[in-house]
């Protein structure tokens, strides 16, 4: 992947080339101290990845963002944990790293672009995310949940509420939203209301499972998946 | 315990590089000091955004050299000058000191 750092911090760019030249498969291609210079750049040069800073005079990173054409996927780099929410507003914005940046976070943030590229090239396949954690928005706070921690998944209307083996979440979305956001190999939608985590599965009876303490119902069309999906003796 | 400014995290980037290390600890020397100054200068003639966008960019290079309570007093710090107070600022201007001397210490 070829990518630019824009920041105007030099100590940050030389940070974070350090952790670029460490990465196989990443290629620095130029770093630039203002945002405008790099539009000049990306006009004529294809990036793949940008590492973006928030605060730079005069235009900002989310300025950036939003005026550039088709931008990359873009991971923002910035010492502000008060813009994660605008952040994942974005599309294009795979990830946010707070300074200093730690090596296993740049290593997180590189593997989900990765992920987000796979999704790109197989678009017909069912997707692999090697993301561990959900953040749902709530109340406009960002709450991260465990993907392993959750049991099921229920649409309720314009919300979905998902049960956690400690909690449950009401979010304003849709069953299909989240669907894509989880990994396939976990997770199955069983109903048309009901997503269930598979490994969550207490037993099967008729046309319902246990999952806790809860009875989900399984419909007749997905029934055949699911039961392809277990481990049967 | 006070908190004292290292190169542990500049050591773990470099990785035993002694050409990286060298690199990063030449930029830090070079550009803290030209931050600070102009930091200095928005405090003398009370432009309290400026110093703020300023605390933003030294607050990084304070969690460089590993003061992570200094770090989180100066996110304080700043969000204290853009409402145009400074009340935290002679605190924070003591650890500036600490670490202008540290990075003189390691230049020497």
């Amino acid at each position: 992947m070829k990518c630019i750092i824009i920041d105007d911090e030099k100590m940050a760019r030389e940070i974070l080339s350090v952790f670029i030249s460490k990465t196989p498969g990443l290629t620095l291609m130029a770093e630039f101290s203002s945002a405008i210079d790099a539009m000049k750049f990306l006009n004529n040069n294809p990036i793949d990845l940008i590492f973006l800073d928030i605060h730079m005079p005069v235009f900002s990173g989310f300025d950036f963002v939003k005026i550039v054409k088709n931008p990359p996927h873009v991971i923002l780099v910035t010492t502000d944990t008060n813009f994660a929410l605008e952040a994942f507003s974005h599309d294009c914005i795979a990830d946010y790293l707070v300074k200093p940046i730690q090596e296993e976070r740049f290593e997180r943030a590189i593997q989900r672009v990765n992920s987000k590229n796979s999704q790109t090239i197989i678009v017909d396949k069912t997707e692999v995310h090697s993301t561990k954690e959900i953040y749902i928005n709530i109340d406009k706070r960002l709450i991260k949940i465990d993907i392993v921690l959750i049991e099921s998944i229920q649409a309720k209307g314009d919300y979905i509420n998902i049960k956690t083996i400690n909690q449950n979440y009401l979010v304003h979305t849709t069953l299909k939203k989240i669907e894509h956001k989880l990994p396939s190999s976990n997770f199955l939608k069983i109903h048309r209301s009901h997503i269930i985590n598979i490994d969550k599965i207490v037993d099967i009876q008729d046309n319902s499972v246990l999952i806790g303490k809860d009875i989900i119902p399984v419909s007749k069309k997905n029934r055949a998946e699911l039961m392809h999906r277990l481990n049967l003796l | 315990m006070e908190e004292v400014p290292n190169l542990n995290y500049i050591d773990q980037l470099a990785n035993g590089d002694l050409a990286i290390k060298k690199r990063l600890i030449d930029v830090i020397q070079s550009e803290f000091p030209e931050e600070v100054k102009q930091y200095r200068v928005s405090i003398n003639s009370k432009n309290w955004q400026d110093a703020a966008a300023l605390v933003h960019k030294i607050k990084h290079k304070i969690g460089v050299v590993g003061l992570e309570k200094t770090y989180e007093f100066a996110k304080l710090y700043e969000d204290q000058l853009k409402q145009n107070e400074h009340k935290y600022q002679s605190d924070f201007e003591q650890s500036l000191l600490k670490i202008e001397l540290f990075l003189k210490e390691i230049k020497d």
